[in-house]
C-alpha cells in the first residue's frame, strides 16, 4: 500500500459491469446485499418448522423459547401410537457440520443416559443437510433459579437440589458423557420438586458454524480454558457446577444479576452472593478455579464437601481447608504456576482419601472444628500472609518453601496446644508425602505420633498410619511393619501390609495378607478393589501372570457395571490388567487396552493431567517392546513435556521420563540425541540428589553403557570407574549394585579388546552377585554366559571397533 | 433479551468486553429473524429491515428494554458484520477442499468466492483502522453492513450528522488506501 494516494485509491483492474472486481465496489452502500454472498447466506438458513409441521413422528404445537443452541419446539407424538409431548430441540448449525456417523453415536450415548435427574432423550434425527434434530422428555416447571428465587426457598434446600444435578453429572462422567453447557437455564425443576439436567452433550453436537462469533459459550458459565477454545473435560464441569451453585444461591435478582453477570472476567474471581457462609463460599472457589487442575478433581468431591456442609460435619469441610488454602494461595500468586497446579492436583488426591476416612468420626465435632480453625488461622496468617509476593515483593515462595517455614514454626506456636498440633503435624507429613519429599514427611509423622501417644489416645493409629506409609515411601520397610502390627486388624491395614511385602520382594506375603479379604469378596466392589490391586500385582511378580490376569478380569466387569467403564478406579484396574498381559508377552492385546485407556483419560481427564501422562508412559514402553520405536517416541516426549510443565525438570517423575526417552534413544540407536538427554538428566540429579545417590549412580552406569556403544571407550572406562569408586563408598563393597556395575565395566573392556581385564571383571561381578543375590539368580547366570561367551571369544579375538 | 439491555449498559459504561457479548447475542437473533423473514415469502430481504426488526423484539421485550435506539443499531450493524465475514470464511473453506464438491456452472460460486475475499480483506483493513479511528469503523459498519441511512448512521455513533459525513469520507479515503495493494 506504500505509496499509493489517498485519491486514486481505486486498483488498476478494470471492473465488469456485472460484478465487482474490486473490495470498494462492495463498500458502496447496499452494493453488499445486492450481492451473491448475501442471497447464497439467505439461502442457507432455513426455517424453523411451523405449528402442525411434522418432523419425525412428532407434529409442532407450538415454539417454547430460543436460545444459542436454536430453537426448542413443543411437539407431540402424531403416529397413532400414544399420546407424548416433548421438547424438540431444532438445533442450529452450518450445513453439514454434523456428520451421520457422530450424530448416530452421540445419539446412542445420550439415549442410554437414564438417570432420575436427567432429561431423557426420547427421540432424534436429522434433515437432509445433516443439521441434528432432538425430542427430549418435556419437563414442566421452572428454570432451577428462577424456582429458587420464585419460592424463596432455604439454603439447604437449594443444596439438595444442586446435589441432585451433580449426581446426573457424576453419573454422565463415570459413562464418559461431558454435559459441556451447565448453567441455570439447563435445569429445570419439575411439578414433583425434582431437578432435571437437559440438553446433555448436546453442545457437542454443535460444531463449527459460530466458531468465529463468540456466540460458542455461555457468558458467565464457561469455564476459562473454554473460552479460550481449548477441548472439554470434567475440570470444565466442575467450573460449571461452581458457577451454577453460586447462581442458585442468590437471594433474589439483583444478587442473581451479579453473579451471573460478571463471570466473563477473565482475571477476576467471580461474583458470589453476599452473606454466603465460609464453607460455601471456599467450595465455589475451589471449583471454579482458573487452573484445570485446581479445581475439585471429580464431581464426587466437589459433592462429598457440599454433603459435609450439609450434614453440619466441619470437620470434613474444614480438615481440608489448609491445604485448600494453600492451594488458592498457589493460584493466586501464580508461584511457579504450572508446577504448582501439579502438585495441588495430586495434594487434593492425597486429601480426599484423608476426608473419607475423618468424616466416619464424627463424635467430638466441636472440639475437632475448634481444632481444625486453629490450624486453618496458622497456615493462613502465619504461613501464607508472610509468604505473600506483596509483603515480600520479588521474593515469590515454592510450595516447598511455604511447607519449610511452616515446619519451623509449628513446633514451637502450638505447644501447650497438643489437639492443634497433632492435626497440623499430619497435614504437613500428607503434604510433604504428596511432593514426593517423604524424608520431609517423616519428622513430622514421628512428631504427629509422640503427640498422639501423649495426649490423644484416640489418634494413635491414625498418626502409626501415616508413619508406615511414609516409612514404606523411604523404604525403612521393617519400621513400617513394626507399626502396622500394632494396628488393630483391618481391611486397609492388611493392604498396607501386602504393599510393604511387595516392596520387600517377599511377593508370597504379599500375597497372603489380603487372600482372605479377596476370597471374602466385598459389596460394593470399589471397597474390594484395594486387596484385589495389591493381590493382582502379587501374584504378576510371583510369575502366576495367569492367575493375576483372573482377578482382575473377574473385577473388571464388576466396576464396569457399578462404576461406568470411564471411572477412574475402574481405568487404574484396567492399567494393571495391561502390565499383567506386558508380562505374558501378549503385547497387542496389552498395547490394545492401554490405548483404550489412554483415549478415555484424554477424554475425561484432558491431557495434561498426572493419571493420563502414566499410562502414555506404559503405553510407550509396550510399544517400546513391540520395538515400535517410532510409535513409542512421540509419547515418551508427550510424558516428559508435560511433567516438567506439571512438576518441573527437577521432580523424580520427570527425571523418569528423561531416563525413559534417553533409553528409547538409545534403543533406536540415536546416540548423540541420548546422551544429551542422559548428561542434562544427570547434571540436574547430581545437583539435586548428590552423585552419591543410588539413583545417580545407574545413571551414570547407563551413560556408561551409552558411551561404549558410540565408541567412547575413553569417556565410558572413566565413568565406569567414577560409579564404581562411588558405589563402592557409598553401598559398600559387596553390594549387589557393585557387582552390576562391575559387568558394565567388563563389557566395555571387552569391547575394546581388554580381553583379559575384562574376564577379571566378569569374575569379579560373578562373585559379588553370588553373595548378593545367590548362584541361581537370573541375573548371577546372565553374568556366567556372558563371561563363558568371552571366554568363547577369546580364540578369535573381537575387532578393536565394534558396531 | 434483557441480558442484552443490561451488557449494553455496562458497555456504554466503557466496558468493551460487554460489548462483544452483546454483539454475540444479537448475532444469534439476526439469523433467526433473517430466516423468518425469508420464510414469510416476502421476496428480496431488506437488511435494514432486519436490523430494525431485531430492535422491535428487544423494545417488546417490556419494562428493562433497550433504552438506547442509535446505540443498538450500532450493536447491530457489528453483528451483521460478523455474520457477512463469517459466511465468506465458510465459503472460501469449502472452495479450498473443506467441504461439499459445487457443480453450480453458471458462474454464481465464482462471484460468491469472489465477494468472499473481498470482504475479508475489507474486514482485515477495518481492523487496521480500528486501531487509528475506531469511530470511522463504526460508520463505515453502519452504512455498509447495516445499510443505514447517513443520519441513522450519525445518530448510531452518536456524532453530528456533518461529522459522520466526514468520518465515512474519510474512512473511505483510507480503506481504499489499505485496499490498494
Amino acid at each position: 500500500m506504500a505509496g499509493s494516494s489517498p485519491d486514486t485509491g481505486i486498483a488498476g483492474d478494470a471492473s465488469s459491469a456485472a460484478e465487482p472486481m474490486n473490495a470498494l465496489d462492495l463498500l458502496e452502500p447496499g452494493r453488499l446485499f445486492a450481492g451473491a454472498l448475501f442471497r447464497d447466506l439467505m439461502a442457507q438458513v432455513d426455517d424453523v418448522p411451523a405449528p402442525g409441521a411434522r418432523v419425525g413422528v412428532f407434529r409442532v404445537v407450538r415454539e417454547l423459547a430460543r436460545g444459542g443452541m436454536g430453537v426448542v419446539l413443543l411437539a407431540e407424538r402424531d403416529d397413532g401410537q400414544f399420546r407424548q409431548q416433548v421438547a424438540l430441540k431444532w438445533l442450529s448449525g452450518r450445513a453439514g457440520s454434523v456428520s451421520a456417523t457422530l450424530f448416530r453415536r452421540e445419539r446412542q450415548t445420550l439415549a442410554a443416559l437414564r438417570h432420575p435427574n436427567i432429561a431423557r432423550l426420547v427421540d432424534g434425527g436429522q434433515r437432509d443437510d445433516g443439521r441434528p434434530w432432538l425430542a427430549m422428555e418435556l419437563i414442566e416447571g421452572d428454570t432451577l433459579d428462577r424456582h429458587c428465587i420464585a419460592r424463596a426457598l432455604p439454603r439447604d434446600a437449594r443444596l439438595r437440589l444442586f446435589l441432585d444435578v451433580c449426581d446426573a453429572v457424576a453419573y454422565a462422567h463415570a459413562r464418559g458423557v461431558l454435559h459441556r453447557d451447565i448453567k441455570p437455564s439447563n435445569v429445570m425443576v419439575d411439578v414433583d420438586g425434582r431437578a432435571k439436567l437437559l440438553d446433555f452433550g448436546i453442545a457437542a453436537l454443535k460444531d463449527g458454524d459460530d466458531d468465529v462469533a463468540p456466540a460458542a459459550f455461555t457468558p458467565g458459565f464457561a469455564s476459562p480454558e473454554q473460552r479460550r477454545g481449548e477441548t472439554a473435560t470434567v475440570a470444565g464441569d466442575v467450573y460449571q457446577l461452581g458457577r451454577l451453585l453460586a447462581a442458585l444461591l442468590a437471594r433474589d435478582r439483583d444478587e442473581h444479576r451479579t453473579v451471573v453477570g460478571q463471570a466473563g472476567e477473565p482475571d477476576t474471581l467471580p461474583a458470589l452472593p453476599d452473606a454466603l457462609p465460609h464453607d460455601l463460599r471456599r467450595i465455589i472457589q475451589h471449583a471454579t478455579a482458573d487452573a484445570p487442575a485446581a479445581r475439585y478433581a471429580t464431581v464426587t468431591a466437589l459433592q462429598s464437601d457440599l454433603q459435609a456442609f450439609l450434614e453440619v460435619r466441619p470437620i470434613a469441610a474444614r480438615r481440608r481447608e489448609p491445604m485448600y488454602v494453600l492451594g488458592r494461595w498457589i493460584v493466586r500468586h501464580r508461584i511457579a504456576s504450572a508446577i504448582s497446579a501439579g502438585v495441588f492436583a495430586m495434594i487434593v488426591a492425597g486429601i480426599f482419601v484423608s476426608i473419607q476416612r475423618i468424616a466416619a468420626e464424627r463424635d467430638r465435632a466441636d472440639e475437632r472444628a475448634r481444632v481444625a480453625q486453629t490450624v486453618l488461622t496458622f497456615v493462613e496468617d502465619d504461613l501464607l500472609a508472610a509468604a505473600d509476593p506483596f509483603a515480600m515483593p520479588g521474593h515469590e515462595m515454592t510450595v516447598r518453601q511455604a511447607l519449610d517455614r511452616a515446619s519451623r514454626q509449628v513446633g514451637t506456636r502450638f505447644r501447650g496446644a497438643p489437639a492443634e498440633h497433632l492435626a497440623l503435624r499430619l497435614t504437613l507429613s500428607r503434604l510433604y508425602a504428596a511432593l514426593g519429599a517423604a524424608d520431609q514427611a517423616e519428622p513430622h509423622a514421628r512428631a504427629a505420633l509422640a503427640e498422639a501417644e501423649r495426649s490423644q489416645p484416640a489418634q494413635v493409629d491414625a498418626a502409626r498410619r501415616q508413619l508406615a506409609v511414609v516409612l514404606a515411601a523411604l523404604d525403612q520397610l521393617d519400621a513400617a511393619s513394626s507399626l502396622i502390627e500394632a494396628m488393630p486388624p483391618s481391611r486397609e491395614r492388611d493392604v498396607l501390609r501386602s504393599r510393604i511385602a511387595y516392596q520387600r520382594g517377599d511377593y508370597a506375603t504379599a500375597a497372603e495378607a489380603v487372600r482372605a479379604h479377596v476370597a471374602a469378596g466385598v459389596e460394593p466392589a470399589q471397597q474390594h478393589l484395594g486387596a484385589v490391586q495389591a493381590m493382582s500385582q502379587a501374584l504378576r511378580m510371583l510369575g502366576e501372570h495367569e492367575a493375576s490376569l483372573r482377578l482382575v478380569d473377574a473385577m473388571l466387569p464388576r466396576l464396569d457395571r457399578e462404576l461406568g467403564e470411564d471411572h477412574p478406579d475402574r481405568l487404574g484396574l484396567a492399567i494393571d490388567r495391561a502390565i499383567v498381559l506386558r508380562h505374558l508377552g501378549r503385547f497387542d492385546e496389552a498395547a490394545q487396552a492401554l490405548e483404550g485407556v489412554l483415549a478415555a483419560r484424554r477424554r475425561v481427564l484432558g491431557d495434561i493431567h498426572p493419571d493420563t501422562v502414566h499410562v502414555i508412559n506404559e503405553l510407550a514402553t509396550v510399544y517400546q517392546e513391540q520395538h515400535r520405536f517410532d510409535a513409542a517416541e512421540p509419547l515418551f516426549r508427550e510424558a516428559l513435556s508435560v511433567r516438567e510443565r506439571l512438576y518441573g525438570e527437577r521432580h523424580h517423575l520427570t527425571r523418569n521420563s528423561m531416563s525413559n526417552l534417553g533409553l528409547l534413544l538409545s534403543l533406536s540407536g540415536r546416540f548423540e540425541e541420548a546422551s544429551t538427554l542422559y548428561e542434562r538428566t544427570l547434571r540436574i540429579e547430581t545437583a539435586l540428589i548428590g552423585e552419591r545417590h543410588p539413583d545417580t549412580l545407574a545413571l551414570m552406569h547407563n551413560i556408561a553403557g551409552l558411551y561404549r556403544k558410540q565408541s567412547r571407550f575413553a569417556d565410558a572406562l572413566s565413568m565406569h570407574a567414577r560409579v564404581l569408586a562411588l558405589a563402592r563408598e557409598v553401598l559398600g563393597a559387596d553390594a549387589w549394585q557393585v557387582g552390576l556395575f562391575e559387568v558394565g565395566r567388563a563389557q566395555t573392556l571387552q569391547a575394546t579388546g581388554r580381553i583379559e581385564e575384562a574376564d577379571a571383571a566378569y569374575a569379579q561381578a560373578e562373585t559379588i552377585l553370588v553373595a548378593a543375590m545367590g548362584a541361581e539368580h537370573p541375573r548371577t547366570q546372565r553374568v556366567r554366559e556372558m563371561r563363558a561367551a568371552l571366554q568363547g571369544t577369546q580364540v578369535t579375538p573381537v575387532p578393536p571397533k565394534p558396531q | 433479551m434483557s441480558q442484552v439491555t443490561e451488557l449494553l449498559e455496562k458497555a456504554r459504561a466503557g466496558d468493551d468486553r460487554a460489548w462483544e457479548q452483546a454483539v454475540a447475542l444479537v448475532y444469534d437473533d439476526l439469523k433467526r429473524i433473517a430466516r423468518g423473514v425469508l420464510g414469510g415469502g416476502q421476496g428480496t430481504l431488506n437488511p435494514t429491515a432486519l436490523v430494525h426488526e431485531c430492535y422491535l423484539r428487544l423494545e417488546r421485550a417490556g419494562a428493562d428494554a433497550v433504552q438506547n435506539r442509535a446505540h443498538f443499531l450500532a450493536l447491530a450493524a457489528r453483528a451483521m458484520r460478523q455474520l457477512m465475514l463469517n459466511h465468506a470464511r465458510d465459503r472460501l473453506a469449502e472452495k479450498r477442499g473443506g467441504g461439499a464438491v459445487h457443480t453450480d456452472l453458471d458462474g454464481r460460486d465464482d462471484a460468491i468466492a469472489t465477494e468472499a475475499r473481498h470482504l475479508i480483506d475489507i474486514d482485515s483493513a477495518l481492523n487496521r483502522l480500528e486501531s487509528e479511528n475506531p469511530q470511522w469503523v463504526r460508520v463505515v459498519e453502519c452504512r455498509v453492513f447495516a445499510g443505514l441511512t447517513e443520519q441513522e448512521s450519525a445518530d448510531a455513533i452518536g456524532e453530528s450528522l456533518r461529522t459522520s459525513q466526514r468520518l465515512w469520507a474519510d474512512a473511505r479515503a483510507r480503506l481504499a488506501q489499505l485496499l490498494a495493494d
